[in-house]
């Protein structure tokens, strides 16, 4: 098992990877960020996300759905953002954000790295 | 000009597609559809894609797409060039592939000059009914008021009940 550090270190060996965190949906904070670059604000971006996955999740109350989301793809311009939310007991109400630059990155591969990271991931 | 119903039409041919809805994500409504009936999604699509687009993500950047996967199924989001429009596909996750159907619709995306479909009412149902009735002695009040106005005329005058 790993730990968010070395979880966040393995996301950012990922082709393309320029920003990763761990996020908690339910306050917007971001438990650990780690990036490559300074034109990403990761905490700025987490906040972003965790809108994303709120919309998502109020949503499919109301619309009176049973169904969890695997992860959610945004495709922008310029890069690749994966949310992928935890499915341990422990990680109830955490994500793994993933951003990655369009040109460089594999989003296939990215996709299934993450599922990997997130399975030996302890929080 | 790409006739964006035909191209609809053409992706639900896509093996594991099951729906293709145009909607309306400022209106949070399906324009136009196909496939199985997925209107009920919009409001989901709607929440999502503001989200995205509206929130710090964006900073300037163009959304394109979003894909949602569930448990069963896939939901992508493809933001067309014309303000508020996007389509809403859902295809099984087991069936076909989510990469041939991306690459088609980022295809559409590029070509679709998408026009609102007729949304005349069909024959037979009753025309909508007027939010609120108003009195006929108030219109006048405010035609007379906006008679006064269109003259220029300096006066005050007070509004008799």
């Amino acid at each position: 098992m790993a730990n968010i550090d070395s979880g966040l270190k393995e996301m950012m060996e990922i082709e393309g990877a320029i920003g990763a965190a761990v996020v908690d949906y339910s306050s917007g904070m971001a438990l650990g960020t780690l990036s490559s670059t300074k034109s990403l604000d990761l905490n700025v971006a987490a906040a972003g996300n965790t809108e994303v996955v709120r919309a998502k999740i109020r949503t499919t109350e109301q619309l009176g759905l049973n169904e969890s989301i695997e992860d959610i793809l945004i495709t922008l311009s310029a890069q690749y953002h994966i949310i992928r939310p935890l499915t341990s007991r422990k990680g109830q109400g955490l994500f793994l954000y993933l951003a990655m630059d369009r040109t460089r990155g594999n989003l296939a591969l990215a996709r299934h790295r993450l599922k990997s990271i997130e399975e030996e991931l302890d929080v | 000009m790409i006739d964006l119903d035909q191209q609809m039409r053409e992706v639900l041919r896509l093996d594991g597609v099951r729906s293709v809805c145009l909607v309306h994500w400022h209106e949070e409504r399906a324009v136009a559809w196909h496939g199985a009936d997925d209107r009920a999604l919009a409001a989901q699509t709607a929440a999502v894609v503001r989200a995205v687009a509206e929130g710090p993500l964006e900073q300037g950047r163009t959304v394109e797409e979003v894909v949602l996967t569930e448990r069963g199924d896939h939901l992508i989001y493809t933001v067309l060039a014309r303000p508020g429009l996007c389509l809403q596909v859902r295809m099984g996750r087991d069936q076909g592939s989510l990469g041939l159907v991306l690459h088609r619709l980022r295809r559409v995306a590029e070509e679709a000059r998408p026009q609102l479909p007729d949304v005349r009412r069909r024959r037979g149902t009753p025309a909508p009914a007027a939010p609120t009735t108003v009195e006929r002695p108030v219109l006048l009040r405010v035609l007379n008021a906006l008679r006064e106005l269109s003259t220029g005329s300096d006066r005050t005058a007070e509004v008799v009940a």
